[in-house]
């Protein structure tokens, strides 16, 4: 138990879908497997994966993939998005990785939902 | 022998009812083992949650026993079983003529608990206390052996240690003189870590080798550099190359050969260097590492061993010093801790934590190895202020301030308050405070770091 558990769990409340997976360095990779997305991408829907470092919550979280066809309606890649950098010890899962950073972190107050509300704001601009 | 924390405000809560009520009143919290590896042979336990009994829990209760409803007995052996914690069951000896320990009826009234208990949460120790106005004994449930009761907050009070300095050692004399003797054996017994013996660290150890400390523990990766010998105390230009913490030995041992003085040349977020901490009754952090701070912070609260966090800084604007500063934190229940103070970088803390592959793999990864300015005197004002301040939560030495601000170009130390933060993370009880072994810590897992 810890700090980690304690946010998952208040995620969890909110996306009851959501999968979890320890990573060998003692990260978690965090599922949520639908995640809706607006007109302007080229479906209705993708996987959202992130991942809560070592040290989390004092470690801020960065960068998150999302399914690995994503792309906008024009069919092309959305900006600071790539498919070559994989999900941290899952080089074979594919993943459409987006360069996404959090501009504010503070231990004392934001959580994986803060993080998700980041992601969301993210995806609802099909650039 | 086997050491048990409590938070100090949940210990002067009983104190208080001790003085106040007439009747015997109990309290319940939650142990939890703090020690994974037993360091030093001694086995540690933090007590979480402590709260006095609510009034309908009392079946009886009078100026001298007191029984609890069997609902109230299985409410709480419930909450236990949930949390893998055993019990901690404290009451009160009323009055200022209070019997001051266990007494025949405590005796009696004390096995069929630990019968009950012991067959409910077998894997868990249960402990039994008597709290009086002034003082608290503590034995493991079921008239077993004393153990030493702690209360760590801005203070640490240790109950019942007996102060015993050979009168004919002069060499603390003067000391004894500020301090008395229970002050000077409370030094020679605490068991201190410091954490980074650089600039402040090295200061920091001079300082408690004086001062008659009788156990360190230091720990550093780093070796001197040529560049350091401005402002490692001790070193001379024969030390480069060598690790910072076989310099500061050498140091400390020359200065106090009684002392025991263990070294660990490796990185405190590390998790089996972090564990090393466990076996330490205080820390000082005296790291410029972000990541180091996390795991010291979440130690303090989580297993109640008080620490003191340090850092100076002078800041160079076109070529001209800008500002000199130093920061004195006590980390303690009670306290707030570094996050309620805004005071991790979370970018940094986890660059720090990654290992050297995973930095080399992170495109945006900033190495902030610029050297900044340091110069010896700084660390010298920040050190000592920060050992006065362990002197004065030890031995009643004075200054009740936890935490400092040093503004050099003013010239002035100021105190500060920091209140903690409710639900704060690490140092309220929804947090890290008092969970020992049952939570983690934010460290290195794996090894092959660099
Ligand atoms: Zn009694
Ligand atoms: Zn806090």
């Amino acid at each position: 138990m810890g700090p980690t558990d304690l946010h998952v769990e208040r995620l969890r409340a909110r996306e009851p879908e959501l999968q979890l997976r320890s990573l060998p360095d003692g990260s978690q990779l965090i599922s949520i497997p639908t995640v809706a997305l607006p007109t302007g991408w080229n479906k209705p829907s993708t996987a959202v994966h992130l991942i809560t470092p070592q040290g989390y919550p004092f470690a801020q979280p960065d960068c998150f993939w999302a399914d690995p066809d994503l792309r906008l309606s024009s069919g092309a890649l959305p900006q600071n998005a790539a498919l070559t950098t994989p999900i941290p010890h899952l080089p074979g899962q594919a993943a459409l990785w987006f360069s996404w950073h959090l501009q504010v972190w503070n231990a004392a107050r934001d959580d994986l939902l803060t993080w998700l509300t980041v992601i969301r704001q993210r995806l609802a601009r099909p650039v | 022998m086997t050491k048990i924390a409590f938070p100090l405000d949940a210990l002067a809560r009983m104190h208080e009812l001790a003085a106040s009520h007439a009747d015997e009143s109990c309290a319940v919290g939650f142990v939890q083992p703090a020690s994974p590896s037993g360091l030093f042979g001694q086995r540690r336990y933090v007590v979480q949650a402590l709260e006095p009994v609510p009034h309908e829990a009392y079946q009886r209760r009078t100026p001298e026993r007191v029984s609890l409803t069997s609902e109230f007995i299985l409410a709480v052996s419930n909450r236990a079983r949930a949390a893998g914690a055993g019990i901690a069951l404290l009451h009160t000896h009323p009055g200022a003529n209070g019997l001051d320990g266990f007494s025949p009826v405590d005796d009696a009234g004390e096995m069929p608990l630990a019968d009950y208990f012991g067959g409910r949460l077998r894997e868990q120790a249960h402990f039994a206390g008597v709290v009086t106005h002034s003082n608290l004994h503590l034995r493991e449930l079921g008239c077993g052996p004393s153990v030493i009761p702690m209360g760590v907050g801005p203070t640490v009070h240790i109950y019942g240690v007996q102060p015993s300095i050979a009168h004919s050692d002069l060499r603390y004399d003067r000391q004894v003189r500020a301090f008395g003797q229970a002050g000077q054996a409370r030094l020679r017994d605490v068991r201190v870590a410091i954490v980074g013996a650089g600039g402040t660290g090295s200061f920091i150890a001079h300082e408690l080798a004086h001062l008659g400390i009788g156990h360190l523990l230091l720990i550093d990766h780093d070796t001197v550099d040529t560049s350091n010998l401005n402002r490692l105390l001790g070193t001379t230009p024969a030390d480069v190359g060598l690790p910072k913490v076989a310099v500061a030995q050498r140091a400390v041992l020359a200065i106090n050969p009684q002392m025991q003085c263990e070294v660990v040349a490796s990185d405190v977020v590390d998790v089996t260097v972090a564990a090393r901490l466990l076996g330490a009754d205080f820390i000082f952090g005296c790291t410029d590492s972000m990541a180091s701070r996390a795991v010291i912070n979440q130690i303090a609260y989580q297993y109640l061993i008080p620490a003191i966090d340090m850092g100076v800084a002078i800041h160079v604007r076109e070529g001209r010093i800008a500002s000199v500063t130093g920061r004195v934190q006590m980390l303690s229940p009670g306290l707030g801790c570094l996050v309620c103070a805004d005071g991790l970088d979370g970018q940094q803390v986890r660059w720090e934590l990654m290992s050297a592959a995973q930095r080399r793999a992170d495109p945006y990864f900033e190495n902030a190895s610029i050297p900044q300015p340091a110069v010896m005197p700084l660390n010298g004002v920040v050190t000592s202020a920060a050992v006065a301040m362990f002197l004065s939560a030890l031995t009643g030495y004075p200054g009740d301030a936890r935490l400092l601000h040093y503004d050099g170009v003013r010239s002035a130390i100021r105190p500060q308050l920091l209140a903690p933060r409710p639900g704060c993370i690490v140092c309220s009880g929804e947090g890290a405070l008092a969970r020992g072994d049952a939570w983690g810590l934010p460290v290195r897992m794996g090894p092959g770091h660099g």
